[in-house]
């Protein structure tokens, strides 16, 4: 028995991580020394971050910033699930249909939708639903093609054995069709949100500065460095709880699924 | 070779397939002019060479291809209901792997609209006769091949169909579970009193579960021999794979077999 | 599911192709009609679209134009050609940084928990919040851009190939060990062989995730490239040009993911599929 081995419960835990525990602290030891000996304007440190993330808080910038990044992130991503889960089925169930969407499809595959911001700026014009606009078109596309991928991923057998049994369109639907998919979906649910995500930020850096992408670029021009960190912290750990709650479901999904890996 | 109180009646039956490859060259007849009856609690068992048709055949009685020429009819009807009145039992078991083993059996029970109540206590009741009780919460990932084929069997008798096909359900066993199968089907079948069409490769199997030995032959697929196998009815209490009777059976359709395989 | 899934975020394009049916039925849609049908649409869009308030839309003789100018006048060529440098040498550095460091996370167990998680945040997370950083530490510069498609696509090369280390058979390098090869000799047979497909994935998702960090780096980081050029056009309105630019970015699109499946294809040759029933 290894000295570890005989530990339990969380002190093994403790004992498990602790040389990653002491890396990471040695690292932001160093950073923060490191850092103080550098000009604010240019470098920051990550107790200078903690202070500005203290203000940012308490004077109530951040909260309203949070709200109003969620709102465009959900409203967006919201309506790409209510439009990509569907469309998605019809293209799938409909050869015709997609073999007419498909030099659209194949368009919208292969070019970045980023680049339709300015024509959306255009469209849509400066405002709420510019941002919501842009991230419903960067979550959609993932989502529908999520879905037309499970479509064309499962297995024909499933259908048959339901028409043995008699069953119709709709139960097929209900009864095979979006259980058997049901992986690929909470796959497309998750890959959308992330790109969800990056439709947030970037139509913040671009459309009417504000929240949390805002709060960036607001003091990135202002050269104070530690709020600029400490609102990216933000956003990278809402990315990475909400990323990794969508990580959560999907494996649930896929719990039948015996080769369900794709990453951790 | 149709007889009276017929439970399944296939006459003149062709069917061909497209060949997508070589459009020209006309259709691929796989099956040509096949007539054959079943009665009511007969156990049919049906050998033939690979390609010959089996499968297709099968596939054509429970609508999932269409025949060309010919007429199925079951129980003197040819508007029978898949799901209902015939059901397969699939070489793969075809089990869905999102759905527990109960779900699974309860699914033709659901396609039909019966009510959740009566579906689990029928579905239990098949769940109990093939012998899964403790497995209902299980997916078909979690258990083995040989109980998978017995959920795939428990489905299919749960419809109460007044046919029963199967479709080589025990090609993908191993041999001991397998000889267990066959005695636990004979047992269930009598139990049901169902009326069995079974496809195998195996010649014994054949012999041991059929009362009657269908042979198919190839090219185009009909029926070239009909062998009763009168082992009596009850040959699953008392092991008739022991008799010489059983080999003098067993001899005769590979006789068959032999003929009709190129 | 696959680890093609995760390709740029979306699914594999299924085959278009429908399986042949019995002719007749709308199954049957050719791709002479549906080239047919596109044709009528653009036709009709060129008739109807001169209507249309020239700031809001535009149609197809007016991009057409708007092509011609832009090629005669050099623009295109030179933002083009900006675009693919900034891209190739990102990619390039993706390549050189990618590769090892994956290795070394795939390979040692502690690399893997101590940094482990810190590319799997930077992979989940966006990573356009670190745009305003770089222009804040790198300028307006091509070098910033560099870095940005770096870090938009050296995080899918690592996560994959890291993946691949890690899923080594390893039954495969004792039977080599069985047949008497050594350490070197294994890791020549059985390690890099076995990883090539993952490689392959990683860098075609690379690829298509640089491309999306170059069209946001164009758009972020001073105005040039591809993407400046259609930020300039949309700001003055002129949507025939705006059009030219994304129908460009489509088919640099296209043969950058046809390169990307190419190159997944070669190294995964072995591979056999792995579907169900
Ligand atoms: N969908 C199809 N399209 C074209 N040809 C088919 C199709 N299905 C079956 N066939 C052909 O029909 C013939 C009979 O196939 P079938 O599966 O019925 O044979 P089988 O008797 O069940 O064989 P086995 O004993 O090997 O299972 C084969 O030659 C096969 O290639
Ligand atoms: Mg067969």
């Amino acid at each position: 028995m290894t000295p570890l081995e005989r530990l339990r419960g969380p002190k093994r835990h403790l004992a498990r991580w602790a040389p990653q525990t002491a890396i990471w602290t040695g690292l932001l030891v160093l950073w923060e020394i490191w850092g103080r000996g550098q000009s604010p304007f240019f470098f920051t440190y990550p107790t200078a971050i903690g202070r500005a993330l203290l203000r940012l808080a308490s004077s109530g910038e951040l909260g309203q910033a949070i709200l109003d990044s969620l709102q465009v992130l959900l409203l967006g991503y919201g309506l790409g699930v209510a439009a990509g889960v569907p469309l998605g089925l019809l293209a799938g169930r409909f050869a015709y249909l997609r073999r007419l969407l498909s030099p659209l499809m194949m368009a919208f595959y292969v070019t970045p939708r980023l680049a339709l911001i300015p024509l959306i700026i255009i469209w849509v014009g400066i405002g709420f639903w510019a941002k919501v606009t842009v991230v419903w078109l960067v979550c959609f596309f993932a989502i529908f093609f999520n879905v037309l991928h499970g479509m064309s991923s499962l297995s024909r057998s499933y259908l048959e054995v339901a028409q043995a049994y008699g069953a119709n369109e709709a139960q097929i639907l209900r009864e095979v069709t979006l259980p058997g998919i049901l992986p690929f979906i909470a796959t497309g649910l998750r890959l959308g949100l992330g790109l969800a995500l990056i439709g947030m930020v970037v139509s913040e850096f671009l459309i009417g500065l504000n929240g949390l992408g805002g709060i960036i670029v607001y003091y990135s021009v202002r050269l104070r460095v530690a709020d600029v960190f400490a609102a990216v912290t933000v956003i990278v750990v809402i990315g990475t709880a909400l990323m990794t709650g969508a990580r959560a479901l999907e494996q649930r999904a896929a719990h039948w699924q015996l080769s369900a890996r794709a990453f951790r | 070779m149709s007889r009276a109180n017929g439970m399944l009646e296939v006459s003149n039956l062709t069917v061909s397939f497209e060949r997508p490859e070589q459009p020209d060259a006309g259709a691929f007849r796989v099956v040509e002019d096949l007539s054959f009856g079943v009665a009511a609690g007969e156990f049919v068992s049906i050998l033939g060479p690979s390609g010959c048709g089996k499968t297709t055949l099968l596939r054509v009685i429970v609508r999932l291809a269409p025949a060309e020429h010919g007429t199925i009819k079951i129980d003197d009807s040819e508007k029978y209901a898949p799901g209902r009145d015939v059901c397969l039992v699939f070489q793969s078991y075809g089990l869905f792997p999102w759905r527990t083993v109960r779900e699974n059996v309860e699914f033709g029970l659901k396609m039909q609209g019966v009510a959740a109540r009566e579906r689990r206590a029928t579905g239990q009741e098949f769940i109990d006769l093939v012998g899964l009780s403790g497995f209902e919460q299980h997916y078909p990932h979690q258990i083995s091949g040989g109980m998978q084929q017995r959920v795939g069997l428990a489905r299919a008798l749960a419809c109460r169909p007044k046919l029963l096909l199967m479709d080589e359900p025990f090609a993908a066993v191993d041999a001991q579970t397998r000889e267990r199968l066959q005695t636990e089907l004979l047992r269930i079948v009598a139990q049901t009193a169902s009326t069995v069409v079974f496809v195998t490769h195996s010649i014994q199997e054949a012999v041991y579960l059929g009362t009657r030995v269908l042979v198919m032959g190839a090219r185009p697929g009909r029926i070239a021999a009909d062998l009763p196998v009168p082992l009596g009815s009850e040959r699953w209490r008392r092991d008739v794979r022991l008799e010489r009777r059983f080999e003098d059976h067993v001899l005769e359709a590979r006789q068959a077999l032999r003929a009709v395989s190129p | 599911m696959t680890e093609a899934t995760e390709a740029n975020g979306l699914a594999p394009l299924p085959a278009v192709r429908p399986r042949r049916k019995r002719s007749g039925g709308p199954g049957a849609l050719t791709g002479l009609s549906v080239l047919a049908i596109y044709a009528l649409l653009i036709a009709a869009w060129d008739v109807f679209g001169r209507d249309v308030n020239p700031y809001f839309s535009s149609y197809p003789s007016a991009i057409v134009r708007a092509a011609g100018e832009l090629a005669r006048s050099g623009e295109l060529a030179t933002a083009l050609l900006g675009s693919l440098g900034v891209l190739g040498q990102g990619l390039l550095y993706t390549l050189a940084a990618g590769l090892p460091v994956g290795f070394a996370i795939g390979r040692y167990q502690f690399l893997d928990r101590t940094f482990g998680p810190l590319v799997t945040i930077l992979f989940v997370a966006p990573r356009e919040v670190f745009v305003p950083l770089l222009v804040l530490w790198f300028g307006l510069s091509d070098a910033s851009r560099v870095i940005f498609v770096f870090l938009s696509a050296v995080f899918p090369l690592i996560y994959n190939v890291a993946d691949g280390v890690r899923s080594v058979n390893q039954s495969h390098a004792e039977i080599a060990q069985a047949y008497g090869a050594n350490e070197w000799q294994t890791i020549q047979e059985v390690t890099f062989p076995s990883i090539l497909p993952f490689i392959g994935v990683g860098a075609k998702q690379a690829i298509a995730r640089g491309l999306t960090g170059l069209v946001a780096a164009e758009f972020f980081i001073g105005v040039s490239g591809l993407g400046g050029l259609l930020q300039k056009a949309s700001a003055l309105y002129r949507l025939d040009r705006a059009f030219v630019v994304i129908l460009v970015l489509v088919a640099v699109g296209f043969i950058l993911a046809r390169a990307g499946d190419l190159m997944e294809a070669r190294l995964g040759r072995w591979r056999i599929s792995e579907r169900a029933y």
